[in-house]
């Protein structure tokens, strides 16, 4: 009972916002300024309330405002930086929390605005729009008749956009029947009938482009479910299964590991351009079935399983120092620790943070070293370098800690892959292909029909061109002209 | 033969042959200024000798360019076609723009739109003689595609069939007597935006932003959008010109106000008025700009050192005001020299029906080859998505045109709206904003 009478007000709500959209686009001055002519025609011919609603939901007007709005979201999204395609995760984040302008814009979902519901809204409506107007147009279409139920008569006659009546000895109906394929024909009292049509597959068009932007956009929609879209840096020689998405923190691994046995760079011989990013990769699967070698370059992807491996970028890894550090009561080591310059690592026994500030390969004449900056618990930082070929020289600084600079190995260069899988990219070209057919059936199919009617003397020709009144009247003014040049005399 | 033609193109060294080629690209380009003179004094008095003049040159530019196109492919060693940066890829769009208008003057007999397309060829050709590399640069490998020649192809032919509907747009709200002074507003207000865009906001000031390099001693300017990468902008201030560039852009405003009530009003006076009031600034626009050039000093030229949009903004304020100017003068005559409204909408909608299914074609055919290169169909490019805002703006052209009472000058409006977007989709996305498609600064 509850529940209907929840139902009943959800109703109400839903009716009443309906019908103030409907108010809106059809009595605001505003719409008035398009729409010359008042839409109430389209109102009064379909009678019934429900019909006027059909009408407005499927109709062009609706699909026009919401390309206008369409058109507005996606400027917006051509001309502010999105987070993704134009702004880094990082950058995405420095500028909101900049807050002022950019936050609002943020807020407002402008600054990923393709996932906002302003656009996502749009676009269902577009939708939604389109399925109802392709719905409507199938139906009408699988109504409507095929040349052969057409009866010619009169009331066809009245129906061709231009019509010639001419008299003539000549007889002309061979020459009819060589000029164009008849697809229906009547004969009685005396006169005679002949129907021509060509090209009727226009109708089509408008249906086959809708269903098409469906099925792409089905696809698409498959694609974001399911599909998986990420990078992997890999460096060389070594193996990695973890993905990372572009997008957010998070990854996936794959079922098997990857691993770069060599990463290539190809330049043009006179200029300093590159010329080809190469990668040879191997692929080991995890259950241990054979591994699989392949290479990779810009423009040619390899496939494994159903993940497909594209080169996207590629670079150097920073360099890694392993640090001993030893108590200097003891000289017992406390912790072999690998630390990349410049981020700080914490001290043994939570006694504070050091840090590499520096690499020299020759510091004072005496091979490698770095600079570490060292940060007691309530204490100032101090700085000192170590290095390499003498182990013992930090302990004559009689720091709490002894720092010995164990190893280094310089910044290996890494290859960056894009990995991808995406089930919805053949439905996307599947509907890509029918919206491209439907173009060019709705465009370049012309829809010509021409009907003859024969009494004796008395010849009247009537044609319908389906690109409008010029053409039309070209067309039968065409005929005519071919007419004359066959008919022959009786 | 083929051996012996192929032996001597070998023996020519391919620098000789890429000078050859710029060199019959800019007789090309003095051809195509000839042409879009004679085309604009067309408007004004329709001799058929002025015309002749003008289309020959216009058929010789294209057999000049031809050539220059096909050394070009030579001097690259037909390793790849002659549409790769940004100076090969203008060119061969006016090539494209070119050959479209031939085609479509010698199929309808509309002489008088060529005084729309001819000055935008005209225009992209300055723009690719300013864009700074016209050296061959080797392919980058992400352009190593054969999708390429598909995609870029395409591209031009559908971008000029485009602009080839927005001059019948224009011609039909000309003959559909949509009031003269909605033109001389419109150009208006395009020319205060060009002048503030222009001097970016600092009208008074007069600083203008140079290409690369051509300044020592100019300014650097950095773009302020925080968290991205700085865009460095080099530019040259003209002393002395501040306060007459001033009176130009509020007397453009005043003619834009003007022109606006006029056009509320209509009526034969205040038409005139709007005219006049837009006249007078145009004049001293153009003298502003000569003057530029002149008080610009050490530069090797003040246009030839402009920054690319900066060249493109003013040229296009340059277009849109001699054509109102023009159309206003050829008046009632020329509106009946041309067809019937009825048949210039026939061919604004017929241009737009072949390029529309190539403009899907090319966002398409990008779209396979984003998914080879980097493995995605679609990623929200600036690029992708202008084109995607291009397509929507034609969709709505052609659903409007089947809507009753839509029909006529909405959709001539969209038309012309739709080149706005055909230009910020191929030259703006490129110039203003960066994305993937950033190769193609040049």
């Amino acid at each position: 009972m509850a529940l209907c009478a929840v139902a009943g007000i959800k109703k109400r709500i839903w009716r009443f916002f309906l019908a103030q959209i409907h108010r809106m686009c059809y009595s605001r001055p505003v719409f008035h300024l398009f729409a010359r002519v008042s839409s109430m025609t389209t109102m009064e011919k379909s009678g019934s309330k429900k019909n006027t609603w059909l009408d407005f939901l499927s109709g062009n007007r609706l699909a026009i405002y919401t390309l206008i709005a369409l058109a507005f979201l996606t400027l917006i999204g051509a001309i502010i930086p999105q987070r993704g395609p134009g702004l880094t995760e990082h950058q995405y984040h420095t500028l909101v929390e900049s807050g002022g302008l950019w936050a609002f814009a943020n807020r407002l979902g402008l600054l990923d605005i393709f996932w906002s519901p302003w656009f996502i809204g749009t676009f269902v409506i577009l939708i939604l729009n389109m399925v109802l107007c392709t719905w409507i147009r199938f139906k009408r279409v699988l109504k409507s008749r095929t040349p052969k139920d057409l009866v010619p008569n009169d009331a066809l006659m009245n129906t061709m956009r231009f019509k010639i009546p001419f008299n003539t000895k000549k007889s002309v109906e061979g020459a009819v029947r060589q000029l164009i394929r008849i697809r229906n024909e009547k004969s009685e009292n005396g006169v005679t009938w002949l129907y021509s049509e060509s090209g009727d597959s226009r109708r089509f068009g408008a249906i086959v482009t809708h269903i098409g932007i469906l099925v792409a956009a089905v696809g698409a929609l498959l694609g974001i479910v399911l599909g998986v879209n990420g990078v992997m840096m890999i460096g060389e020689g070594e193996a990695e299964d973890q993905v990372h998405y572009s997008v957010g923190n998070s990854g996936f691994s794959l079922p098997f590991s990857v691993r770069c046995d060599d990463f290539t760079v190809e330049y043009y011989e006179d200029d300093n351009l590159p010329k080809m990013f190469r990668s040879d990769l191997t692929f080991v699967p995890k259950d241990g079935s054979a591994p699989q070698q392949q290479t990779v370059e810009v423009n040619k992807p390899g496939k494994f399983g159903k993940y497909r491996f594209f080169q996207s970028t590629y670079g150097t890894f920073p360099a890694q120092v392993t640090i001993k550090i030893r108590g200097s009561d003891d000289n017992k080591l406390l912790a072999t620790v690998k630390a990349t310059p410049n981020r700080p690592m914490k001290l043994p026994g939570d006694a504070g943070m050091f840090a590499l500030a520096d690499v020299s390969p020759n510091q004072f004449n005496s091979g490698l070293a770095v600079l570490v900056v060292e940060g007691l618990e309530n204490a100032d930082p101090t700085e000192f370098w170590i290095f390499q070929d003498n182990a013992d020289f930090d302990k004559s600084r009689g720091g709490r800690f002894i720092y010995e600079l164990a190893d280094m190995n310089q910044g290996s260069s890494y290859t960056g892959l894009q990995v991808a899988w995406n089930p919805g990219v053949n439905i996307v070209w599947l509907g890509s292909g029918l919206t491209m057919l439907g173009i060019l059936l709705a465009f370049f199919v012309r829809h010509r029909r021409i009907l003859v009617r024969i009494e004796g003397d008395r010849v009247m020709i009537g044609g319908r061109h389906s690109l409008g009144a010029e053409e039309s009247l070209e067309f039968v003014n065409e005929f005519v002209k071919k007419l004359g040049k066959q008919s022959t005399d009786r | 033969m083929i051996t012996f033609i192929k032996e001597m193109l070998a023996s020519l060294q391919s620098g000789a042959v890429a000078d050859a080629a710029i060199g019959f690209f800019d007789l090309s380009f003095i051809l195509f200024i000839i042409s879009t003179i004679c085309y604009l004094t067309f408007l004004l008095r329709r001799k058929n000798g002025i015309w002749l003049v003008g289309f020959s040159s216009l058929c010789v530019g294209i057999a000049t360019m031809t050539t220059a196109l096909i050394l070009r492919w030579i001097a690259a060693g037909w390793e790849h076609p002659p549409w790769s940066n940004l100076y090969e890829s203008l060119v061969f769009f006016s090539w494209g723009l070119i050959i479209s208008y031939v085609v479509v003057e010698l199929r309808y007999r509309v002489k008088v739109v060529g005084a729309f397309i001819v000055p935008i060829v005209m225009i992209a050709m300055g723009i690719a003689s300013l864009s700074g590399n016209k050296d061959i640069t080797p392919l980058m490998p992400a352009l190593q595609s054969l999708w390429l020649h598909f995609h870029v192809f395409s591209a031009a032919i559908g971008y000029a069939m485009f602009i080839v509907a927005f001059g019948f747009a224009i011609l039909f709200l000309f003959r559909d007597k949509l009031p003269m002074p909605w033109f001389h507003a419109a150009s208006a207000a395009f020319n205060v935006l060009a002048i503030i865009a222009v001097t970016r906001g600092q009208v008074f000031l007069m600083r203008f932003p140079l290409i690369k390099g051509v300044v020592q001693g100019g300014h650097v300017y950095k773009s302020r959008v925080p968290g991205t990468d700085p865009v460095q902008f080099h530019e040259v201030e003209i002393q002395g010109m501040g306060l007459f560039m001033l009176i130009i852009l509020a007397l453009f405003v005043v003619s834009g106000v003007i022109s606006f009530l006029a056009a509320k009003n209509g009526e034969g006076k205040s038409e005139r008025n709007s005219f006049f009031a837009f006249l007078f600034p145009v004049i001293l626009f153009f003298l502003a700009l000569a003057q530029l050039s002149a008080k610009s000093g050490d530069l090797p030229g003040f246009f030839l050192s402009l920054n690319i949009y900066s060249f493109a903004l003013l040229a296009f304020s340059w277009f849109f005001s001699v054509v109102s100017v023009m159309l206003h003068v050829g008046g009632e005559s020329l509106r009946e020299h041309l067809p019937e409204a009825k048949v210039l909408d026939k061919l604004t909608y017929k241009s737009i029906m072949v390029a529309f299914p190539i403009l899907f074609f090319v966002i398409v055919s990008g779209a396979i080859w984003a998914n080879e290169a980097w493995g995605r169909y679609w990623g929200w490019d600036p690029k992708e998505t202008a084109s995607l805002v291009t397509w929507i703006v034609y969709l709505i052209y052609l659903h409007m045109r089947i809507t009753k009472g839509w029909m006529g000058r909405p959709t001539a409006y969209i038309a012309i709206i739709g080149f706005a977007s055909v230009v910020f989709t191929y030259l703006g996305v490129n110039l203003v904003i960066s994305g993937l498609h950033s190769y193609a600064t040049g």
